[in-house]
């Protein structure tokens, strides 16, 4: 069918609300932006259940990008008829349908428009016999291989065939914002993937310490954020200096506890960076249970330095789910290049699975962390990666 | 910036750069083409494999020249394309430990394709062991493929002795292939050892994307492409005169010079072999019976090397390793493996590689920031 208006639907969003009408225009301002080549292109009509897009001519890839904006339950890709007058709703049902593939088919009508002269009923009834008479095509009301749908409103009849499931969650920045940790490793890209999708902004933080870890690892970093792009075209990244800290570390801490001070360390930079850019949540890319760092226990000494929420969005993701989203998303092939976030300063024999507070509150006491601390704060660097 | 991987690639020359700007104005015909305007670049192209040839002291009445893109399309050339076509005569082939990639894995290749192959071992010293080299040559050998300078370690490999044994031995059918990507302009090579020999143009100061295969004309090949039956139908696709033209200038100009870089690249290495072995934490490769000075390997030995190289490289010191900072690949070098049998060594070692613009003010600077950097970052 050629389809000359989209429908979107809202789903989630619409059950919040006084905020609604706020995450109307967030969702109508995240598809100007994704739209922003092709203005000219179509007229935006917001209404309080529906967005609509009336093309004025062909956008291409058009599905596509609307599958990438967070906060759209489906669309359906519709014509717009304006003359709602019955018989000619039945003769271009007519008409389109058999431009359909399939063998069996069902109308199904909403009248929003309750002026309308007939019911839903009605006609659903009127345009299946005017459809049975004039083809070879049968009814069949539970799994009909066409489905056709017309919404009768004020301005005229909308009839689709196709309806496509949209991203879901919630308009883009929607929820908030967060500072989310970044190693260039496969999960953390897929915890800012969903956490984008539910429609938090995020911006990022990275702990570089050269020379231990490559500059080659930045280069990944933006590579991995140019994919995120395509879900909050501009990302601030910001690259705080962790050599120092990391040497520090490893003077003073004992055997095995290496690995847990150091994410001590991170969770206090990020919480502090958070505090300077007013962000109220941080965000991982941690999965329970994975590596020694990410154990229960552990988890709980680590988290111990910060009273912020941590959003962790692939806590109960096994490695295989996380994969399969990060090939979805284009970042894993990125993420698995060799220079990844390791910190082959500490001969890591045994990490810590079961590490205690206690422990660590002795190994910190042993140099300035605080001031060290404060000084890669004031040192971070800032890069801006636009889609 | 102080650049010291001149092995892996080199600044282009900039007489060989405006030649090549000149001639992609200038002659940008394909040399193939049946007009006044190709033919004339096909009859220079016949002239600039001749001269290429003569300073390689070849008889241009029983080598050809083939144009590639470079090393690796050369060996693959030789060793794939020579197996291939001559399988009927024998199938057992042989090569060294110490290889470039680029011949290796073509082995491993012909391996799968039922060919016998056996890698040499290369004694400490850098040298093959004569009686045990005497001792796999067999009816069915067919292809000895061995370089002269290693890309990653600089020794010379004793060839003369081992052409002298092919020479002896009853197999007459016997082919002599070298990959003298490393050795062209840096060592001096009696090319007629070798009936078979690989050259690039990037690693003395020419223009990436060329190289060539020499051969002995009654060599038979199968080739690799097929097409236009361009290189005696064993590689097809459009010349380039400008990168022909830019190859055979530089291998003339680098080996006119080759007497005095030698001596000055000579004086670099002695300096930083001496400097060095003063510091402690590493090991410097050199007990080589020949070792060519272009290159210097060393081992960190209480350090990684992938840490002291990205420390160098953010001083803007460019040298070589083959580790990268990544816990999940450790690479190791295969070659410093051979030669030492130590795994540390071969995870840890360092090249260094001069060219003739390297100078010894440089050296210091890169001695004293491997030193401070040795001294500065903890770890292993």
């Amino acid at each position: 069918m050629e389809f000359n208006t989209i429908i979107i639907r809202f789903g989630e969003m619409s059950t919040k609300g006084k905020n609604k009408k706020d995450f109307i225009n967030r969702l109508a301002s995240s598809i100007n932006n994704h739209l922003k080549d092709y203005e000219n292109s179509y007229e935006m009509r917001k209404r309080h259940d529906h967005i609509y897009l009336d093309l004025k001519e062909e956008i291409p890839n058009l599905v596509d990008i609307l599958k990438e904006i967070s906060g759209m339950y489906s669309f359906s890709l519709a014509k717009k008829i304006e003359d709602c007058d019955l018989e000619n709703l039945k003769d271009i049902a007519l008409e389109e349908i058999q431009k359909e593939e399939g063998k069996t088919f069902k109308v199904k009508t909403r009248r929003i428009d309750k002026s309308y002269p007939y019911v839903s009923d009605e006609i659903n009834r009127e345009i299946a016999s005017k459809i049975l008479k004039n083809t070879s095509l049968k009814v069949d009301v539970h799994n009909p291989e066409i489905l056709l749908s017309i919404e009768i409103r004020d301005d005229g009849a909308y009839m689709f065939f196709k309806t496509i499931k949209g991203m879901g969650g919630y308009p883009k920045g929607a929820i908030g914002r967060s500072l989310m940790m970044l190693s260039g490793g496969i999960d953390s890209p897929v915890a800012s993937y969903l956490l984008m999708r539910r429609g938090v902004e995020l911006s990022f933080i990275h702990f570089a310490s050269p020379p231990y870890t490559s500059v080659a690892v930045l280069y990944k970093l933006e590579d991995i954020l140019k994919s995120l792009n395509v879900y909050q075209n501009k990302i601030n990244l910001y690259i705080v200096p962790f050599t120092k800290i990391q040497e520090e570390i490893y003077n003073h801490s004992f055997e095995g506890y290496e690995v847990t001070i150091m994410r001590r360390m991170m969770y206090r930079l990020t919480e502090k960076l958070a505090k300077k850019l007013h962000i109220f949540a941080l965000s991982n890319g941690e999965s329970i249970g994975q590596v020694a760092s990410q154990t229960l226990e552990s988890l709980n000494t680590i988290n111990a330095v910060t009273n912020y929420p941590i959003i962790r969005p692939l806590a109960t993701y096994d490695k295989t789910e996380i994969i399969s989203i990060a090939k979805k998303i284009n970042t894993y092939e990125i993420s698995i290049r060799p220079y990844e976030d390791c910190c082959t300063i500490f001969p890591i024999k045994k990490p810590k699975t079961m590490p205690k507070i206690s422990e660590c509150l002795k190994i910190e006491e042993k140099f300035d962390y605080e001031a060290l601390l404060n000084e890669a704060i004031e040192n971070v660097e800032l890069k801006i990666i636009k889609g | 910036m102080i650049y010291l991987d001149n092995a892996g690639s080199t600044i282009v020359d900039e007489e060989v750069l405006k030649l090549f700007i000149e001639d992609n104005t200038n002659n940008f015909a394909n040399p193939s083409s049946l007009n006044g305007f190709g033919m004339k670049e096909n009859y220079d192209i016949v002239n600039y494999k001749r001269d290429i040839l003569n300073i390689l002291k070849l008889n241009p009445s029983t080598y050809d020249v083939i144009f590639t893109s470079g090393a690796t399309e050369s060996n693959n050339l030789a060793i794939l394309g020579y197996a291939r076509k001559n399988k009927n005569k024998g199938k057992h082939l042989i090569t060294s430990k110490i290889e470039h990639p680029s011949v290796l894995n073509v082995f491993k290749e012909l391996e799968k394709e039922g060919f016998d192959v056996t890698y040499l071992d290369i004694k400490e010293d850098g040298t093959i062991d004569l009686d045990y080299f005497k001792s796999i040559l067999r009816a069915e050998t067919i292809l000895v493929s061995l370089m002269y300078v290693n890309n990653e370690c600089g020794c010379v490999l004793n060839l003369e002795e081992i052409k002298d044994i092919i020479n002896k031995s009853n197999n007459k059918k016997i082919v002599f292939h070298s990959d003298l990507a490393q050795t062209l302009g840096k060592e001096k090579v009696n090319c007629s050892l070798f009936d078979m020999l690989t050259i690039s143009s990037y690693k003395i100061h020419g223009i990436k994307g060329i190289g060539a295969l020499i051969k002995k004309r009654n060599i038979e090949l199968e080739p690799l492409v097929y097409g236009g039956g361009q290189e005696f139908n064993l590689r097809s696709g459009t010349l380039s005169y400008p990168l022909i033209h830019s190859f055979a200038f530089i291998v003339k100009k680098y080996t006119k010079d080759f007497e005095k870089n030698y001596a000055y690249v000579q004086s670099l290495y002695y300096f930083t072999f001496d400097e060095l072995n003063k510091i402690n934490g590493i090991k410097v490769h050199d007990k080589f019976k020949r070792h060519c000075p272009f290159i210097i390997n060393f081992s960190t030995t209480s350090k990684e090397s992938s840490i002291v190289v990205e420390a160098l490289s953010n001083k803007e010191i460019y040298v070589s390793t083959k580790s990268s900072c990544s816990s999940k690949l450790k690479v190791i070098s295969h070659v410093i493996y051979e030669l030492t049998k130590n795994e540390n060594e071969a995870t840890n070692s360092i090249r260094i590689s001069f060219s003739k613009y390297n100078t010894i003010d440089e050296i210091s600077v890169f001695i004293n920031s491997l030193k401070e950097i040795l001294n500065n970052i903890k770890g292993r």
